[in-house]
């Protein structure tokens, strides 16, 4: 990338004027064209320029769910130039204004009232783009002012705040159109809740280089037969999604037929199981297979495509590190590994955060000795292999790592070995301290149907994949769903609360 | 020569697969019906049993069958299976008749 790529608010802008009449977004059947969806991102843009004036500097906080007006109400603040804090909505109202604080949020800003709101923009109301009838470009933005101001999912406690240069989002999109050919006709599947930075890639990155996004109503986010309906009839071209998504649209497409305009497939959040992969040829016939890592603060990394000649196994390797990261693995004691080996994943990107906005960083974002002067890596928790041939597979997050019987046992890898298993939908391994073994392991697991596996069978395939101390002391198999945090990770936390309490 | 009994007890017999199968799961596979555990199942590998499991089931092949297992008799290879328990404990019983 040797230009300096657009920012967002104005390569969406280009966009509008060259083909105002292309859909831009689809939601609930309805399209919007990218000269409508200009003209309401102008109205937007007003009347968040009206309600922030009187704090310059500071963001706006956004209180919205997923619709073309809530698309149209950030692209207002991208092209007024004002950081935008953009939590999930699910988020109870008490946490949620300490967040729109601590972000040190003007004013709170929807597209209903509600008890957060302080002022409710419609950016389908009838005034036009300036008194003069005249849409105004949007406002210069320095590349290192904040844009988006995102959340991370924080499973424990309050969510930190990922700030986003207006820079690192412009680079971003400029990475995504390039790697998954994002131009008019391309048409991408927006799963996501909007607060997610997967919407990055699906949403923003799709307006930036005049693709069509497919808005999934979060609330049918289950529904199969909803989601299949939105591939096929649209004719999506790119998917990108957690494992259920994929699961889900595999299940629909059994019964209803393959999506056949799928190009792209894009895995992201958590690793997919072995037993999704498998459903998805017969599913998608003409997509290409892409394993995504990444997290907020660094959005992607690094991308795997899958070679559909060899055979697939799970977990997915994640691959080669994108243009212009760097990364190394830390060992034990804490320098970086220069062979095969076993260690933390630390990365930079010319995507990620500065840091934290409200809490202090905690040593996560700062240069290493071993690594490339001058370049601030962030710590990112995951646990890695590298490879003889220099290849990285995640095995789990650092927090996940727990000692047993004086053994190191990622419990997440212990879960993803269980998901291997063709009888079981979930699993979650959390560890409880044992006064002998320091941490004993305890296995949830919910099956495919009833009796479809036993306890001493899962023993079996758990111990044909792992050291003894990783399978798991206690299988517990249920039939209700695993609980699940607001961003549809399995909450091992009230798992493990609910054991704790249970026992004394 | 008097035919009188011997003096000593009678020893008991060794615990059968059936019982060292229902204390295996009574002890460490809560919920499980003990007829579905196969007297071939590999507990060590599947960490049903570790080497504190050892020390539970030899207590109670001494407390509940009177068979006592000399300390080298204490080893994974002979704990692995339910079937491996009835010939450790059948070997010791053999041992005491013989003594």
């Amino acid at each position: 990338m040797t230009r300096r790529p657009l920012p967002l608010a104005a390569a969406f802008a280009a966009r509008a004027g060259e083909r105002p009449s292309d859909p831009a977004l689809v939601w609930e059947g309805r399209t919007t064209g990218y000269g409508e969806l200009y003209a309401m991102a102008c109205r937007a843009r007003q009347q968040v320029e009206a309600a922030a004036a009187p704090y310059p500097g500071r963001p706006v906080g956004l209180r919205v769910r997923k619709s073309p007006e809530a698309v149209a109400l950030v692209l207002g603040c991208l092209m007024a130039g004002r950081g935008f804090l953009l939590p999930s909505h699910e988020l109870p109202d008490l946490p949620l204004k300490e967040l729109y604080e601590q972000a040190g949020c003007a004013v709170v800003l929807g597209l209903a009232g509600d008890p957060l709101v302080d002022v409710v923009v419609d950016p389908s109301a009838p005034a036009a783009c300036g008194g003069t009838g005249q849409p105004r470009p949007p406002a210069e933005v320095a590349e290192d002012a904040t844009g988006f101001l995102l959340t991370t999912s924080g499973s424990t406690g309050l969510p930190k705040i990922v700030p986003l240069s207006q820079g690192a989002v412009a680079r971003f999109t400029a990475w995504a159109a390039d790697a998954f050919a994002l131009a008019p006709g391309s048409t991408v599947l927006n799963y996501a809740p909007l607060n997610f930075d997967l919407c990055l890639l699906d949403v923003w990155s799709t307006l930036a280089h005049g693709g069509t996004v497919v808005l999934a109503d979060p609330e049918r986010g289950t529904s199969a037969r909803y989601l299949h309906g939105l591939v096929a009839d649209h004719r999506v071209t790119l998917v990108q999604g957690v494992p259920l998504l994929f699961e889900l649209l595999s299940r629909a497409a059994a019964e209803s037929g393959p999506l056949t305009t799928p190009e792209h497939l894009v895995f992201a959040g958590e690793a997919m199981p072995a037993r999704v992969l498998a459903g998805l040829p017969p599913a998608f016939p003409h997509a290409r297979w892409f394993n995504n890592y990444g997290c907020t603060e660094t959005n992607n990394s690094f991308l795997y495509e899958v070679d559909r000649t060899r055979p697939v196994t799970a977990p997915l390797p994640i691959g080669s590190p994108l243009p212009g990261v760097h990364w190394l693995v830390t060992g034990d004691d804490g320098r970086a590994l220069t062979g095969p080996g076993q260690g933390e994943l630390l990365v930079s990107t010319p995507f990620q955060t500065t840091g934290y906005a409200n809490v202090p960083n905690g040593g996560k974002f700062a240069p290493h000795p071993d690594g490339t002067p001058g370049v601030v890596y962030y710590r990112s928790g995951d646990v890695v292999l590298r490879h003889e041939d220099g290849s990285l597979s995640v095995l789990g997050r650092t927090d996940h790592m727990v000692k047993v019987r004086g053994t190191q046992v990622s419990t997440q890898h212990v879960e993803s070995i269980l998901l291997e298993h063709p009888a079981v939908a979930e699993a979650a391994v959390v560890a409880l301290p044992d006064p002998v073994a320091g941490h004993r392991l305890h296995a949830r697991v919910r099956l495919t149907e009833p009796g479809s596996a036993g306890v001493l069978a899962l023993r079996q395939h758990c111990a044909e994949r792992t050291v003894r101390a990783a399978v798991p002391s206690v299988f517990e198999t249920v039939s209700q769903p695993l609980p699940r945090t607001s961003t549809g990770k399995v909450d091992r936390n009230r798992i493990r609360e609910s054991l704790s309490t249970a026992r004394p | 020569m008097a035919a009188d009994p011997p003096a000593v007890p009678v020893m008991p017999p060794a615990p059968s697969e059936a019982d060292i199968a229902g204390f295996v799961v009574e002890r460490f596979l809560p919920g499980l019906d003990a007829a579905d555990l196969d007297p071939e199942y590999d507990l060590l590998a599947t960490a049903v049993i570790d080497s504190l499991g050892i020390l539970h089931l030899a207590a109670w092949l001494s407390d509940e069958h009177g068979v006592d297992l000399p300390d080298e008799e204490l080893t994974g290879r002979n704990f692995r299976t339910v079937r491996a328990i009835r010939a450790t404990a059948g070997r010791a019983v053999a041992r005491e008749e013989r003594a």
